[in-house]
């Protein structure tokens, strides 16, 4: 038997994983989740920077930074950072950064991802209908 | 001696794209599982959450090295970082991984007991394969 097969056994047997043992309770799955924003943070930076071809220097050029407090950030230390200082850097890389608070209600919490979805679309349409320069 | 496992301990996670299981050795145990349980619970969240967000990363995108680094060519062995904790992995089949071993990291540059780690990893990928290649690595209960 080999790996892939072994797995799909044992998901057909119902064996649970270490990662949903641990997240049974809540306490730890909210920081589990807490990590995992991080880290998709910085994921989102690194796609960014890619994008634009930049290097962890040229984006501390770009904001007057330390390249060193720029590499930090991006290991770890954005969970430490002011929201001021996370919009400038997503500017830096041609980003904007959108805060959203969502409820844990779950009522509640539809109602407010419904509503970001429409607000979302309606700016994306609003944006994509400017005029373009010189047009 | 490592605690006596069984296939309920191997699973660490099911992402998206990759799952990630613990090494099982010959003698029934899981060292980097026994490693894993030795962490305070924070540093355990952390650790989850790094192989969770590799687990989910689409192929083709490159996940940051201050979180999963190559630490050998050939085979490739990686390492899963978390603050100064250091999970070896190696790649077992298509979207399977295997966790292997446990380091602290103490020096910038991979040190000593780094070293030694990683080449750990390097004979337990042999050891995983001939193993699975004559039928006894996951025919255990």
């Amino acid at each position: 038997m080999n790996a892939h097969e072994a797995h799909a056994q044992r998901r057909a047997s119902g064996k649970t994983t270490l990662e949903q043992r641990l997240r049974r309770d809540p306490e730890r799955s909210r920081r589990i989740d807490e990590h995992l924003a991080e880290l998709r943070l910085e994921q989102q930076f690194l796609e960014a920077m890619e994008r634009q071809h930049m290097v962890a220097a040229e984006l501390a050029r770009r904001v007057k930074r330390q390249p060193a407090s720029i590499s930090r950030d991006l290991a770890g230390g954005l969970s430490a950072a002011k929201l001021g200082r996370v919009r400038e850097m997503a500017a830096a890389v041609d980003c904007e950064v959108l805060t959203l608070l969502i409820p844990h209600d779950p009522d509640e919490r539809k109602k407010v991802i419904d509503y970001v979805i429409f607000a979302l679309s309606a700016k994306e349409n609003t944006i994509t209908k400017l005029p373009r320069k010189g047009a | 001696m490592g605690k006596q496992r069984t296939s309920d301990d191997l699973d660490l996670l099911i992402g998206v794209i990759r799952s990630f299981e613990w090494f099982w050795e010959a003698d029934g145990t899981m060292p980097a599982l026994d490693a894993f349980e030795g962490l305070p619970a924070n540093d355990q969240d952390a650790v989850v959450a790094t192989f969770k967000h590799w687990g989910d990363l689409p192929r083709g995108l490159r996940i940051s090295e201050t979180r999963v680094n190559e630490e050998h060519d050939n085979p490739k062995i990686f390492a899963a970082k978390a603050g100064k904790h250091r999970f070896t992995v190696f790649h077992a089949a298509v979207d399977v991984w295997i966790v292997h071993g446990y380091y602290a990291k103490r020096k910038a540059k991979l040190d000593k007991v780094g070293r030694a780690t990683v080449e750990r990893a390097i004979r337990a990928k042999d050891d995983y394969e001939e193993r699975v290649e004559r039928g006894v690595y996951y025919e255990r209960t």
